[in-house]
C-alpha cells in the first residue's frame, strides 16, 4: 500500500464521527479499545463526515517520567479536560469531556440535569443532581417500552419549548449493576470502566434496553423530581409549579447564560406540565408508579 | 409564607410605612403563587399565594396597615396573624432588596 494511502488509512482508523441526537461528535482517538467501544456504543449514530458544529474530542497518548508511564490527555475542542492514567478510564472520560463541553458551549438549548423519556409523544423529565437514581429509573422506563432522549440532559429548545434528544449511552454506576442484571441486561454490560472518584461504571446502549428506544422532539408534559431510597415504597406528590421552577433552577446547567430568559422558559414549561416529587424505591415498582401517573 | 426570601426575617417595619416593588424584578405567576427573578442580583424566589398578594399590594401607595386590612378582607385570618404575616413578608422583601421604602426618597 502506498505510504500516503497507508497514512490515510491509519488516520481514518483513529477518527470516527457521530450524530448523537442533536449533538455532533468527532472522536480522534489512537487508543484502539476506547475508540472501538465508543463506536460499538454509538454504531447507529455513525456518520461519514464530521457533523456541523461537532465537538472534536482528542485523546492524546503520552508518556511521562523515567518509567515512561503511559497516560492519556483528553481534549475537547482544543481545551484540555482530563489526564487519564489507566486504560479503563479513557472511555468514561471521553464521555465526560463531551458532557462538560455541552454544558459550557451548547447555548442553543436550555439545559437541565435530568433523565428524559417520552411516552406517546409526552415528554417526561426527571430532574435531579448526581446519585438520585435518574439513570436507573430512565433505564427502567425505556426497558418498559418508553422512548429515550437522555439520561443526563434535558435539552430544551427556547424557540418552541420542545425537548431535543441527546440519546447518549446510559452511564450506570456500580451501585446499580445489580438492577441492570435484574432487568435482564447483564449482557448489555459489556465492560466495566473506571470514572475517577465516581468509581466503576458501565455503559448501556439505548437500543439494548428497547430496540425502538430513541425518542424525538416532544413537549414536556410531566416533571418528576426523583429521590431514591432503596427500602421504601415509591410514591408521588403533586407539587406547586412555582416550587418546581426553583427546583429546576437548582439543576439547570446553563442558567447563567439565560438568566431571566431561563426563568421564563422554566415557568412556561411547568405551566404546561404536571409536576411531582417522586420518592423512588425499587426500580420496577417505581416504573409502574410513573407509568400509572403518566398514563392516567 | 415565603419560601426563599429572607432567611433572617427581622428588619422592623412600621404600620405607616409604604413600600414599592422594584421595577427590575420579573414576576411569573403560577397557580396563584409567583416566582420572582431579580434581574440585578440574579436571584430567584418563590412566593406563596398570600406573599404574592402582599407583593402586589406594595405599590408605594398602600401602607403596611392598609395591606393588613386588604389581607383581612380577602383571607380568612385574624388580625394578629395578618399583621404578623404582612410585616414578615414586607420585611423579607425589603431585606432582600425586592422593594424599596417610600421614605427613602423613592417616588412611586
Amino acid at each position: 500500500m502506498p505510504a500516503d494511502r497507508l497514512a490515510a488509512f491509519a488516520e481514518a482508523a483513529e477518527v470516527a464521527h457521530f450524530q448523537i441526537g442533536v449533538i455532533g461528535v468527532s472522536l480522534h482517538c489512537p487508543y484502539g479499545p476506547a475508540l472501538r467501544d465508543f463506536c460499538s456504543l454509538y454504531d447507529d449514530c455513525r456518520v461519514e463526515v464530521p457533523p456541523p458544529d461537532a465537538i472534536r474530542v482528542d485523546v492524546k497518548p503520552t508518556r511521562l517520567g523515567r518509567m515512561k508511564r503511559r497516560r492519556y490527555e483528553v481534549w475537547a475542542d482544543d481545551e484540555h479536560r482530563f489526564t487519564v492514567w489507566n486504560n479503563p478510564s479513557v472511555l468514561p472520560h471521553i464521555e465526560w469531556a463531551i458532557n462538560w463541553h455541552i454544558m459550557l458551549y451548547q447555548p442553543r438549548y436550555y439545559q437541565i440535569h435530568a433523565g428524559v423519556v417520552e411516552c406517546d409523544g409526552q415528554g417526561v423529565i426527571l430532574p435531579a443532581g448526581p446519585g438520585c437514581g435518574k439513570t436507573t429509573l430512565t433505564a427502567g422506563l425505556v426497558r418498559s417500552g418508553w422512548r429515550y432522549l437522555s439520561d443526563e440532559f434535558a435539552l430544551i429548545d427556547p424557540d418552541d419549548l420542545r425537548l431535543r434528544a441527546y440519546p447518549k449511552a446510559l452511564c450506570v454506576k456500580e451501585g446499580s449493576f445489580a438492577v441492570l442484571d435484574a432487568m435482564g441486561l447483564r449482557a448489555a454490560r459489556r465492560r466495566d470502566y473506571q470514572k475517577g472518584q465516581k468509581g466503576r461504571v458501565t455503559f448501556v446502549k439505548p437500543s439494548e434496553l428497547n430496540p425502538s428506544a430513541i425518542g424525538g422532539r416532544c413537549p414536556v408534559r410531566f416533571v418528576m423530581f426523583p429521590k431514591f431510597e432503596a427500602a421504601r415504597s415509591p410514591r408521588v406528590r403533586e407539587m406547586s409549579r412555582a416550587e418546581a421552577v426553583l427546583r429546576l433552577n437548582e439543576v439547570s446547567f446553563n442558567f447563567t447564560k439565560y438568566r431571566a430568559a431561563g426563568v421564563q422558559i422554566m415557568a412556561d414549561i411547568v405551566r404546561e406540565a404536571r409536576v411531582f416529587e417522586l420518592d423512588a424505591g425499587p426500580v420496577d415498582e417505581t416504573v409502574e408508579l410513573v407509568r400509572s401517573v403518566v398514563r392516567g | 409564607m415565603i419560601s426563599t426570601v429572607g432567611s433572617q426575617v427581622g428588619v422592623p417595619v412600621d404600620g405607616a410605612d409604604r413600600f414599592v416593588r422594584r421595577g427590575d424584578v420579573d414576576v411569573h405567576e403560577l397557580d396563584g403563587e409567583a416566582v420572582l427573578y431579580d434581574l440585578v442580583l440574579n436571584t430567584t424566589c418563590r412566593l406563596n399565594g398570600t406573599a404574592y398578594f402582599v407583593w402586589q399590594c406594595c405599590d408605594g401607595k398602600m401602607s403596611v396597615d392598609d395591606i393588613c386590612a386588604a389581607i383581612l378582607s380577602r383571607f380568612d385570618v385574624g388580625g394578629a396573624v395578618a399583621r404578623r404575616d404582612v410585616r414578615m413578608a414586607v420585611s423579607a422583601f425589603w431585606e432582600s432588596g425586592l422593594v424599596e421604602r417610600m421614605d427613602d426618597g423613592v417616588v412611586a
